[in-house]
């Protein structure tokens, strides 16, 4: 996948991750109930946190290994931190254990829903 | 801006959800392929009575008088049960069209009244698509030249079928003449209403996409569900069970943003290009893994004419190249983003996208 084209699927899936959060809450606001789509955002965000970071490491090309505290690092080395650091305050730092843990409960919900 | 539908558009999409489950089924579009036209009267008649070839046409011309935010979960609907039939065409970028004219062309709106009352039909073509799908059953076809439409007979056209995949799809080559008496718009308008179709085309098909994702989907959960192998459903394995949620995450997400551009169509419809784009973009995706997975899950029965899938699964193919294939689409995406006057950012989801 061309830089490009991974920039545009970032955008394209963010904006979708805001526009499903809207849906959610005008459901919720309208008297409905948090169902399958708990599970389904959590698959979804985490691989769009992924591919974000992915893309932008991609852009950096040779600065993107560079820890932050390296001086030809500038300002962008949050983005590798943010891709792999095992810091416990940013959660995502897994995002496949949560894949693995969500899916299962996506497709029990599917089926429900779907008879 | 409010994401849940009123309680009149899901009473009357629920409606129209019974009626085309109960007449429209795998059989019933397998026998629809024996036929000549592929197409049926007796149905078109049926969707008439419902008031679905009216939904978009204005009170004055005989018709509801309703946007393309009512229609969309209707289109969703129609891929669903893959109906044959052209509504979406008809109701969704051919009637708007017309509509469009009918005040200063009265073979227009004389037209758009009899598409209402299931007296006449209409076939669209457009520079998106080679060949013009159902022009084979229709009295009048919309042809673009240039910057400009006409509006031919069946009479003064000679059509070619081109087999499709898809044996339901019905799409020709159509040889015509371009002369002044047809043309019924041009210059900066008729780039304007070309831009437009494009743009209802590529949201109806998004629209049905996703209805055929979600088919495929529930086939194969049933099916998966169904079949026993080691004593166990298929289905409780998670080698399968992670393609069906792998394909449920794409369709839950490409929801909202079909809805969002089913709302800009009908809001803001000069600045819906980027939302649409990114609905058919979505959709596309979502449809052509659900036809991939599904085949996967069900094993080499899925590849065999027998089993119902592949009506679903062809469609798919077809339609996510149909009104704009996904390059195309992100293309369009892509222009947008890189416009210095794009206003992108998580405030800026709702209000006008460019300055």
């Amino acid at each position: 996948m061309s830089i490009e084209d991974a920039v545009v699927k970032c955008f394209m899936d963010a904006e979708a991750y805001a526009l499903s959060t809207y849906q959610t809450a005008s459901r919720l606001m309208n008297g409905g109930k948090i169902g399958a789509e708990s599970s389904v955002n959590k698959i979804f965000w985490s691989e769009l946190d992924q591919k974000m970071h992915e893309t932008a490491l991609s852009i950096l090309a040779n600065r993107a290994e560079l820890l932050p505290e390296a001086s030809a690092a500038g300002d962008v080395g949050q983005w590798l931190d943010g891709f792999y650091s095992p810091s416990p305050a940013r959660f995502m730092r897994v995002p496949t254990k949560f894949n693995a843990t969500s899916l299962p409960s996506v497709c029990w919900a599917c089926r429900a829903n779907r008879g | 801006m409010d994401f849940t539908f009123s309680e009149d558009q899901l009473l009357f999409c629920d409606n129209v959800k019974k009626f085309l489950h109960n007449e429209v089924t795998a059989d019933s579009i397998r026998a629809s392929w024996e036929t000549d036209t592929g197409r049926s009267d007796q149905l078109w008649q049926q969707l008439v009575e419902l008031g679905l070839t009216a939904m978009l046409v204005p009170e004055q011309f005989g018709g509801l008088g309703m946007n393309e935010l009512d229609f969309v979960l209707l289109a969703q609907t129609c891929g669903e049960v893959a109906l044959p039939e052209p509504l979406v065409e008809t109701a969704l970028v051919a009637t708007p069209l017309l509509a469009a004219l009918a005040g200063q062309d009265s073979r227009c709106a004389n037209l758009l009244e009899k598409i209402a009352a299931g007296e006449r039909k209409v076939a669209v073509g457009h520079a998106a698509n080679h060949l013009v799908s159902d022009a084979h059953i229709a009295d009048y076809l919309l042809l673009p030249s240039g910057n400009q439409i006409h509006l031919v007979s069946k009479d003064d056209v000679k059509l070619t079928a081109q087999p499709s995949v898809d044996p339901s799809r019905r799409l020709f080559s159509v040889d015509w003449k371009v002369s002044e008496e047809t043309c019924i718009t041009n210059g900066v308008e008729g780039v304007g209403l070309l831009a437009a179709t494009l743009n209802r085309g590529a949201l109806g098909a998004a629209a049905q996409l996703l209805g055929l994702a979600e088919a495929m989907v529930s086939m194969t959960v049933k099916y998966t569900a169904d079949r026993h192998q080691f004593g166990k459903p298929i289905g409780s394995y998670q080698a399968l069970k992670h393609h069906m949620a792998n394909c449920a995450v794409k369709t839950e997400f490409a929801k909202p943003v079909l809805y969002r551009a089913a709302y800009t169509v009908s809001q803001r419809p000069l600045h819906a290009d980027f939302a649409v784009s990114h609905a058919k973009v979505s959709a596309g995706e979502a449809a052509l893994l659900a036809a991939k997975n599904s085949i996967q899950s069900h094993g080499a029965m899925g590849y065999t004419w027998e089993c119902d899938l592949h009506i679903w699964m062809k469609r798919a193919w077809a339609l996510d190249k149909f009104w704009g294939h996904a390059g195309f689409h992100k293309n369009r995406l892509h222009q947008w983003l890189m416009n210095p006057n794009a206003k992108i950012g998580a405030d800026k989801t709702f209000g006008e996208q460019v300055a």
